[in-house]
Formats: structure tokens, sequence, C-alpha cells
């Protein structure tokens, strides 16, 4: 009987504070809408051919695009954007091997105030590249919802094969602490 | 420790003494977990004394993400899983504390443990890596086979609450009428 009644209460009460959370079940809500098919063709390369664009780009792209994106400063653009990379993997996985200059930050950074110092600074339309374990890892769309929601941010994509796609494509890695 | 009608009675005041201190004790981590699942310990982060308290906090969008990492349930179930476990969490450690339903507070305690346990050996099984935010920031990392051996010495200690009862100094002790039964 305690057992139940126990329950019944906590039921109410989650009930209740799901109800008036607005905010944050507009983030559950937002993470839990997955792409249908995050394996066709349009998301992982499939854009090899036609040139590169930031305005084709879905929310999750591949390595070919990702370094695109990474070599943006260095290109003909004389007004090329501001690039992040951020890895939203634990601080272990980061400091063993992690996309030169990246960042970092993990869902959690949100909530403890560990973002960077610099993000304030950041320009709104920067092109930030999130990425983590790749496959079931589910970091990255964490850091990209909250990056979106709660920051602003206008231009969040998702490099889909993370890391060990990056390593697999035989691109630089570095070791180090994180600079924020 | 039991009567002689079966029901369960602590006699030994050092028995009931460690009756309440598997209360307290898991009381008040439990209402540290929940708290710290719900966002509020993250309300404390004003205060600079207070900040390492706060650091150990998430919030419920935080918690979400890492019940999606197991891979478990519907996505529908999500939102409900995400505010129901720190919930119970919360009322059944206010009630281990103050010693009000005790028995079925500490039953409570001990099937979410059990159901931690199992997801958990689930995750380590399909080799998926998630992060345990199972109280907040606090003890966190990835799920192993440690976090589990964790949860089975809680499930010990609480144990003898959801069996014997609530010890002393408990609130149920004063609402019994006199001469019934202690820990029912």
């Amino acid at each position: 009987m305690q057992f139940i009644v126990l329950a019944g209460l906590a039921a109410g009460a989650a009930g209740l504070h799901l109800r008036t959370a607005d905010k944050q079940r507009g983030l559950i809500d937002e993470s839990l809408k997955r792409p249908a098919d995050p394996g066709a063709p349009e998301n992982t390369g499939g854009g090899a051919e036609a040139p590169f664009s930031l305005e084709s780009l879905a929310e999750m792209i591949s390595v070919d695009q990702a370094l695109h994106i990474y070599n943006l400063p260095y290109g003909d653009d004389p007004q090329p954007p501001s690039v992040i990379f951020i890895d939203a993997r634990e601080r272990d996985h980061y400091v063993k091997g992690h996309i030169p200059a990246a960042y970092h930050v993990i869902p959690q950074s949100f909530v403890n105030d560990t973002l960077p110092a610099d993000m304030e600074f950041w320009p709104k339309d920067s092109v930030i590249v999130v990425y983590c374990s790749g496959g079931d890892c589910d970091a990255s769309h964490l850091v990209r919802t909250r990056l979106i929601h709660e920051r602003l941010f206008t231009r969040v994509f998702i490099m889909e094969a993370g890391l060990p796609g990056w390593i697999d494509a035989q691109l630089p890695t570095e070791p180090g602490e994180p600079p924020n | 420790m039991s009567t002689a009608c079966g029901t369960s009675v602590s006699t030994s005041k050092g028995a009931r003494l460690g009756l309440l201190a598997a209360r307290w004790l898991m009381g008040g981590l439990f209402l540290f977990s929940g708290a710290a699942k719900l966002g509020w310990l993250k309300a404390l982060g004003g205060m600079a004394i207070l900040s390492p308290i706060a650091d150990q906090g998430i919030d419920p969008y935080t918690f979400a993400g890492s019940i999606k990492g197991f891979d478990i349930l519907h996505n529908d179930l999500i939102p409900y899983v995400t505010f129901l476990v720190p919930w119970l969490e919360v009322l059944c450690a206010l009630a281990l504390l103050i010693g009000l339903a005790t028995r079925g507070a500490a039953r409570l305690i001990a099937a979410l443990l059990v159901l931690f346990c199992l997801a958990m050996v689930t995750v380590i099984i399909r080799k998926i890596d998630v992060e345990c935010t199972c109280f907040g920031n606090f003890l966190g990392g990835e799920v192993n086979w440690t976090s589990i051996l964790r949860n089975i010495v809680l499930l010990a200690i609480i144990w003898p609450v959801a069996h014997y009862g609530a010890g002393m100094l408990a609130v149920e002790h004063i609402l019994l009428a006199p001469g019934a039964p202690r820990g029912e």
C-alpha cells in the first residue's frame, strides 16, 4: 500500500512538473527528433560530386563535408565564416586525441557553466561542427540542440561518423588539454 | 528480529540504530540524486561556497539524454521517465529521512536500484558507450561493472530497511497507535 501511494504521488508530481517545465520539455522533444535515416546518401558525402555549399548542408554531415568546413578559413573567400569544431566526448577521450583546435564541450557543460570562456564572443552565424564517437553516440546531438536553442547559434552541424571517421580518413588529430 | 505473529520488529538498540543509519544514508543520497536530476542543485550555483555541490547537478534535459543513450525505452516514454524517476527518488528519500511509509519507500528505492542494474547490464553487453548520470555528475562516468557493483552495495544497505522497517526516530512510530507493531 505504501509502495502504491508513494508511486502515485511521484507520478502526480512528475506529471505536474512535466506540464510546467516548458523549456526543458522543448529541449527533450527536440533531441528526440532524430533524422529518420541518418544513413541516407545525402547525409553521407553524397555531395562529393557537387560543389560544396554551406547552405545545402543537412544537420548530419560527412567527414568530407567537415573537412571542407575545417579548411574554409584558409580558402579563397576574403571573408570566411568563423569555424568552430567541438568535441563532445568525455574529457579523457578528448585529451588522448581530438581534431586540432577543437573545443571540448559536453552536454553537462551547459548545466555546470563550464563552457568555453570565449563562447559569448563567437558570432551567432559561426559554422560549428560537433562530433563525438559516431554511431550511437548522442552527446553531439545533445550539445547541438543546446547550442541552437539556448545559445542561438544558427549553423551547427554534426559530423556523423565522429572522430573514428575522421581518423579513418587519415586526417590529423592532436592530443592535449582543452583550451577552455 | 521477527515477532511471534510474523511482523518484523527491530528490538535491539544496535539494530534499530543501524536501520536509522541506513535510512538516513540512503535518504540523503537519493534526495541528492533526485534533486541533481531535476536541476535543483544548479540553483545553488549562485553561492560560491555551494558551487561544488551545484556542479554535481544536471537538468532534466541532460538526464533525458542519458536515458536515451541506454537505448531501452521508446522515445515517447523518455520525457515521462525523465521526470518520474527523480520524483520517485525525492519522495522516497523524504519518506526515509523522516521515517514515514518507510518500508514502502525502501522497497521502491530497491526496485529502482534493481531496474538500474538491469539497464546497466544491457548497456555493457551491447557495448554501448553511455554516461551514467545516476547521481547527476556525482560518481559519474561511463556505465561499467563498477557502477553495477555500486548499486548492489546500495541495495544491500536499503534491503534491511525494506524488510525490518524504520528502526528508531520515525514519524510513523508517533502516528501508529500505542502497542501496534513498529516498522509496518
